[in-house]
C-alpha cells in the first residue's frame, strides 16, 4: 500500500467498516482481501444506486419488450421477439422511426454548425457579445411548452406572422404544422432554434479557452486569414468541446417530445410522430407496454451507440489539451 | 541560408490607453548581432518584439528589416521567427508537424494542404518531400530526430522550447525574435540551453533579438544589451560596458542584482570628507554613491562607514553581509563565507569599499538618496 493512503487512519475510522481499516493500516496478513472488501464497500452506494435506477428499469424494459404485457390487463405471455417484428412491421411506427432519423440528419448537423458559426460571429463581436450570447441562449432557458405555445401563434396559418410577412410578400400562406410535407420541416427549424443556444454557450467557452499565443504563432507561420486560423488552430483546438456538443446534440435531437406533443400530436396523419411520442402513445394511449417497451430498447440502443461510438472511435482521434 | 539583415527601429511609439509601453524607442542592430532587450516586467520589451514582429501595431515610427521597411507587412510577410515564451506549439499536431507547419501553410494552397484532397493538386508531391527533408536537417540541427512523431504534451519544457526553436528557424527567417525563450526551463536547464542558443545564432548568423528579464542571461549572450525602463532606451552596450559604465542608478541596479549599495553622498562626506569617487570628491557631489557588494570590504576598525551587522547569508564559496549604516542605510558586502562567524548580528564594525569601482548618481526622484527601504536592491 502507498503511504499516501494512510496519511489519516483516524479520519477515515468514521466512515469505514472494520475490515476497510485493517486494510487501511495495511497490518494484517489478509491485507488482499480485506482490502478489496473495503473497496466493494466504498462502492456499494453508488453501485446500488445505479442499479435500483438504472439497470433494474432498463432490465424491466428489457423483460417487458419479450411479452404481450398490456397496462390493466390480468397476465402476460413471452412472446420473444414478436414486438420487436410488430414494430418493424407497423407502417406507423416505421414512418415515426423514419422521420425521427430524418429530423436527426436535419436538426444535429444543423444545429452544431450553425452554433459553432455564431460562436465564432459573436467571439470576432465586440460590444454586443453579451447580448448576443443572452439572447441566443434564451430558448435554452425558458419552458419549452410556453415557447412551443409561442411558436404555435408565429406559425399559425391564418393569422401568424410568419404567413403574415409570407404574403405580404406575395408568397402563398404556408400551413407550417398542418402540410404533411412542410410539418417536419417547421419542428426541424424550432428544433434547430432550440439546440442552438446551449451549443453556441458551449463552443464560446471552448474558444475562450484557446491560448492567444496559439494564433499569434500562426499569423507568423502564415496562417493569418480567417480560413487558415480556423484549420490550423480553432478547429483542432475546439475538437473535444465539438465531439461532446456532437453527442449531446444527437441524443438532444434524438429524444424530441415536447415540440410533438404541444404543437402537432404527431399529426397530421403522423408526419411528424417520433420514437418518443409514438413509445408514449403505445404506452399511455393504447396501454400495449410491449410494444412501448420495445420501442422504448430501440431507443436506450441508439443513445447508448452514439455514447460508445464516442468513447470507442472518436476520443482517440481527438486532441484533449 | 539567406544573408542576415540589419533591423532598424526609430520613433516607435505604442500606447495603451494613457499608458505608453513604447515611448519614442529607437535601436539599430548590424547584420548577425545578437541584441537582448533587458528591462523589469512591464517595461515595453515584449511590445517591442511584437511590434516588430508585426503582431502589433506601432502607433508612430518605423521599422526597417534589412533596407526594406516593413510598414504595412503582415507577420508571415517580414521573414521573421517568433519564438514565444510559451512556446506555442500546436498541441494537436506531432513535432514533425509543427516544424513543418510554417512551411505547409506558405508553400502548399489550401487544397494542397488537405490530407485527401491534396494528392490530387498538381506538384504538391514534390513540395511535400521538399518539405520533409528540410524538417528532418533542422530537426537534426537542433537533436531531436527522435521527438518528430511525439506530440509537444509528450515532451519535457527544454524539448518543446526546442522544437519552437525549430520551428522557428526552418524557414530561414532573415530576423529572429525571441520572447523569453528560456523562462520557463528550470536554472540548470536554462544555463545549458541559453549556451546552445548563443552557439546556434553564431552558426547561422541570423540577426536576433532576444527579450528577457534575467540580465545574467542577456550579460552571458549578447553582442549587445538594451535596457529599457517604462518603453524608453535608458542605455545601449556591450555586457561589459553596461557592467562598468551604467548611466544611472536604475541601469546599475538592474545589472548588479541581486545587491546594489547605495549610499547618500553627505552620509560619506561626514565620516570621509576628503573620498574622492572617480576623481570626484564626495564632498562637493550631491546624489548616492553608489558600489557593489564585491567592491565593499567589512573591518574590525579603520577609515570607513560605522556599521552594525543585521544577518549574513551563505551563498556558497562567499556570503552577503546585510548591514545597516549609522543613519539606517542598509548595505551589503560580500565576504569569504568561512568569515561569517566574525560577523555575528548586531556587531560593529567599518565598511569600506573602492572608490574607482563606485559610481555617484543623482539622487532618485523624491527621495535624498538615503531612505533605508531604497537602499538596498533585493
Amino acid at each position: 500500500m502507498p503511504p499516501t493512503c494512510r496519511w489519516s487512519p483516524d479520519v477515515a475510522t468514521a466512515s469505514l467498516p472494520a475490515g476497510g481499516l485493517a486494510a487501511l493500516r495495511g497490518d494484517d496478513a489478509t491485507g488482499g482481501r480485506s482490502r478489496r472488501r473495503a473497496g466493494l464497500a466504498l462502492a456499494a452506494p453508488a453501485a446500488a444506486l445505479m442499479l435500483v435506477l438504472l439497470f433494474a428499469p432498463s432490465s424491466l424494459v428489457l423483460a417487458l419488450s419479450l411479452t404481450d404485457y398490456q397496462f390493466g390487463m390480468p397476465g402476460m405471455a413471452w412472446v420473444g421477439l414478436d414486438n420487436y417484428a410488430a414494430m418493424l412491421a407497423d407502417p406507423n411506427i416505421r414512418r415515426s422511426l423514419a422521420n425521427t432519423f430524418l429530423y436527426v440528419a436535419v436538426v444535429a448537423p444543423a444545429s452544431i454548425f450553425l452554433a459553432l458559426l455564431l460562436a465564432l460571429l459573436i467571439e470576432a463581436q465586440g460590444r454586443l457579445r453579451g447580448l448576443f450570447r443572452a439572447v441566443f441562449f434564451l430558448p435554452v432557458t425558458a419552458t419549452l411548452v410556453a415557447m412551443a405555445t409561442a411558436w404555435e401563434v408565429l406559425l399559425h396559418p391564418t393569422f401568424g406572422l410568419v404567413n403574415a410577412l409570407l404574403s405580404m410578400l406575395g408568397f402563398e400562406k404556408v400551413r407550417f404544422l398542418s402540410d404533411p410535407d412542410v410539418a417536419l420541416w417547421s419542428l426541424a427549424v424550432i428544433g434547430v432554434w432550440k439546440l442552438v443556444g446551449y451549443n453556441i454557450l458551449l463552443f464560446v467557452a471552448g474558444l475562450a479557452t484557446i491560448p492567444r499565443d496559439l494564433y499569434e504563432a500562426a499569423a507568423v507561420d502564415g496562417a493569418d486569414d480567417g480560413w487558415g486560423r480556423f484549420t490550423l488552430v480553432t478547429w483542432p483546438m475546439l475538437g473535444p468541446v465539438t465531439l461532446f456538443v456532437a453527442v449531446v446534440t444527437l441524443i438532444r435531437s434524438f429524444s424530441e417530445f415536447e415540440t410533438v406533443a404541444v404543437l402537432t400530436l404527431g399529426g397530421p396523419n403522423n408526419a411528424t410522430a417520433m420514437i418518443l411520442y409514438t413509445l408514449y402513445e403505445q404506452a399511455f394511449r393504447f396501454f400495449d407496454i410491449g410494444l412501448a417497451s420495445a420501442l422504448a430498447v430501440a431507443f436506450l440502443g441508439f443513445v447508448a451507440g452514439v455514447s460508445i461510438l464516442k468513447v470507442w472511435f472518436f476520443d482517440g482521434r481527438v486532441h484533449y489539451v | 541560408m539567406t544573408a542576415s539583415q540589419s533591423l532598424d527601429v526609430s520613433g516607435i511609439v505604442r500606447a495603451f490607453g494613457p499608458a505608453r509601453a513604447l515611448d519614442d524607442f529607437s535601436l539599430s542592430v548590424a547584420p548577425g548581432e545578437f541584441v537582448s532587450i533587458l528591462g523589469p516586467s512591464g517595461c515595453g520589451k515584449s511590445t517591442l518584439l511584437r511590434v516588430v514582429a508585426g503582431l502589433e501595431d506601432a502607433d508612430a515610427g518605423t521599422i526597417r528589416i534589412g533596407d526594406r521597411s516593413v510598414r504595412g507587412l503582415r507577420p508571415k510577410d517580414r521573414q521573421i521567427a517568433f519564438v514565444f515564451q510559451s512556446y506555442a506549439l500546436y498541441p494537436h499536431m506531432t513535432c514533425r508537424q509543427n516544424l513543418a507547419a510554417p512551411l505547409v501553410m506558405r508553400e502548399l494552397s489550401p487544397f494542397g494542404r488537405n490530407r485527401l484532397v491534396g494528392r490530387l493538386v498538381p506538384g504538391s508531391g514534390a513540395v511535400r518531400r521538399a518539405i520533409a527533408e528540410r524538417v528532418e536537417r533542422t530537426a537534426a540541427l537542433l537533436g531531436i530526430e527522435a521527438l518528430l512523431d511525439r506530440r509537444p504534451s509528450q515532451l519535457s519544457g527544454g524539448q518543446r522550447q526546442r522544437v519552437a526553436l525549430g520551428r522557428a528557424l526552418i524557414r530561414e527567417p532573415r530576423l529572429f525574435l525571441l520572447d523569453e525563450p528560456l523562462a520557463n526551463l528550470d536554472a540548470a536547464l536554462r544555463n545549458r540551453t541559453r549556451g546552445e542558443l548563443h552557439d546556434l545564432q553564431r552558426r547561422l548568423g541570423t540577426t536576433t533579438l532576444f527579450v528577457t528579464h534575467d540580465q545574467a542571461e542577456a550579460m552571458a549572450i549578447s553582442d549587445r544589451v538594451v535596457v529599457m525602463f517604462a518603453g524608453r532606451v535608458r542605455q545601449i552596450g556591450t555586457p561589459d560596458d553596461l557592467y562598468r559604465n551604467p548611466v544611472d542608478l536604475d541601469v546599475a541596479r538592474f545589472l548588479s542584482q541581486p545587491h546594489l549599495n547605495a549610499v547618500g553622498a553627505a552620509l560619506i562626506a561626514n565620516t570621509l570628507p576628503s573620498l574622492r569617487v572617480r576623481g570626484t570628491p564626495v564632498a562637493r557631489a550631491g546624489g548616492v554613491v553608489a558600489f557593489r557588494p564585491e567592491h565593499a570590504r567589512v573591518m574590525e576598525a579603520g577609515r570607513g562607514l560605522p556599521f552594525t551587522v543585521r544577518r549574513a547569508e551563505h551563498a556558497g564559496s562567499d556570503a552577503h553581509l546585510f548591514v545597516a549604516l549609522r543613519d539606517g542605510t542598509r548595505c551589503v558586502a560580500r565576504i569569504p563565507s568561512e568569515t561569517i562567524a566574525d560577523w555575528p548580528r548586531g556587531r560593529h564594525g567599518i565598511l569600506a569599499f573602492d572608490p574607482e569601482a563606485a559610481w555617484i548618481f543623482p539622487a532618485p526622484e523624491g527621495d535624498a538618496g538615503h531612505a533605508p527601504h531604497l537602499s538596498v536592491v533585493a
